[in-house]
């Protein structure tokens, strides 16, 4: 069982950031009764564990979990999606030791796909990726405190992030109903219809997309293909996975012009393949290492996607102008893949 | 004045068991130094540097270049034993 600590009520906001247990910004001071109460709501007992982190032989109970998720100022009902997205945080193919470590700065990005997310509080449509809705700035918001406190992912510990980006306080997109025909992300990954699933991905910030005055799929997706192949990202020609957030007008124009999800995405995988002259050109040398080798395919070109499957599409954001967002993951699939797990219902346990 | 009682955050652990430092050998006669080479660009290059520079000090045989298939995964066990039978000396670090 966690300790307790008993503090001065008005030094309770000091304490926490003297000790470094916040992100920089204040918490709710996780008493045992708020504690009790996310538990409770999951159907979780406090020692047991949510995932590990064999690296680091560090594992995350339920306890720590609920404990820094009311930090975050997460309701009860989102706790039992804290804990698919941190079950998934710790599959092993995710990689987190190296997700939340690397000198490349990774977000712990969360996907939620369900059929009522916004029953349970979570923003789909404006600001998708903006400030102003508890849920999915506290879930985000959780992840990284978990990974601070609790796997010692800090500055002065075992971050080790150059330069880092705001999507590392707090950073969740949840999908809004597809259009007529397409299916939701969930159901991509092979989840039902009424399932609610989370996908996390250690990724980079989002990359705003603007196409405003091309109503032609080839023309919206042509710019998809010049956001995704920026040699100044790193995945590009090495083999990374990519979310692509669709917002109103890109996924209109898309839908009602016939293109499946699985052709955007075959579309995409093929024509984000790059020669090694274009990175050249921008200054990128051609790594030959082991993990890493760069030597072009038959058709002389490099992969910036290794597979359609690479590419997750999810849709959100609310009508304007043209705009959708590119949300690279942080390093090539040899080092983290995006995991994908259920999430159960009040009471039902851990996923 | 109130107080408020929190729960601590962070992972706890038991009490460290003390450790202490292996005892230090005497140079084996001749010595096999491995590196591992995490993978990432001049690494490989950097840590044989090392190795090398070893050699103008130690009776250094050889010098072994083991290279992990990703930077990001540790050695495993049965990679861990095969070296430690092969080398008198491994030198693991960081290159970024």
């Amino acid at each position: 069982m966690a300790e307790s600590l008993t503090f001065t009520e008005s030094d309770v906001q000091e304490e926490f950031f003297t000790r470094g247990w916040t992100d920089g910004l204040p918490v709710v001071p996780p008493t045992p009764e708020r504690v009790d109460a996310m538990l409770a709501f999951a159907g979780v007992n406090a020692e047991e564990v949510v995932g590990t982190v064999p690296e680091r032989s560090r594992d995350i109970t339920a306890e720590k979990a609920a404990i820094n998720a009311v930090m975050a100022g997460c309701e009860t009902q989102h706790f039992p999606v804290v804990l698919a997205a941190l079950t998934a945080m710790c599959d092993p193919a995710f990689g987190c030791h190296t997700a939340v470590t690397s000198t490349g700065g990774s977000a712990l990005c969360v996907a939620v796909s369900g059929p009522d997310l916004e029953a349970l509080g979570f923003n789909t449509t404006r600001n998708a990726l903006g400030p102003g809705y508890r849920a999915n700035a506290t879930v985000g918001r959780t992840m990284r405190l978990v990974a601070m406190n609790v796997l010692g992912a800090r500055s002065d510990k075992l971050d080790g992030s150059s330069i880092g980006h705001p999507g590392k306080y707090t950073m969740l997109i949840a999908e809004e109903k597809p259009p007529e025909g397409w299916d939701p992300l969930r159901v991509d990954l092979g989840y039902d219809e009424t399932d609610t699933t989370v996908t996390v991905l250690a990724t980079e910030g989002p990359h705003q997309v603007s196409n405003q005055l091309n109503a032609t799929p080839e023309g919206v997706l042509a710019t998809f293909v010049a956001a995704m192949t920026n040699p100044a990202t790193y995945g590009v020609g090495k083999g990374h996975q990519v979310l692509l957030v669709l917002g109103y007008e890109h996924r209109r124009i898309l839908v009602e012009n016939g293109w499946t999800r699985q052709a955007i995405r075959e579309h995409l995988a093929e024509e984000t393949r790059v020669t090694p002259a274009y990175l050249e050109a921008a200054g990128i040398v051609m790594e030959h290492t082991k993990q890493n080798d760069m030597t072009p395919d038959a058709d002389g070109k490099l992969a910036t996607v290794r597979s359609p499957d690479d590419i997750f599409l999810i849709t959100a954001g609310s009508a304007g102008a043209g705009w959708s967002a590119y949300i690279p993951t942080w390093a090539p699939t040899v080092h983290s893949v995006a995991a994908t797990k259920k999430v159960q219902p009040p009471s039902g346990g851990l996923p | 004045m109130s107080t408020i009682d929190i729960l601590n955050p962070e992972y706890e652990t038991e009490r460290p068991v003390e450790v202490h430092m292996t005892a230090r050998l005497a140079p084996v006669e001749p010595m096999v130094v491995t590196v591992i080479d995490n993978s990432k660009p001049h690494a490989k290059e950097l840590l044989t540097y090392i190795a090398e520079g070893l050699g103008e000090r130690f009776p250094v045989a050889d010098v072994i270049v083991h290279s992990k298939s990703i930077a990001s995964k540790p050695i495993d066990a049965d990679e861990a034993e095969m070296l430690a039978a092969r080398s008198h000396l491994v030198i693991s670090g960081l290159g970024d």
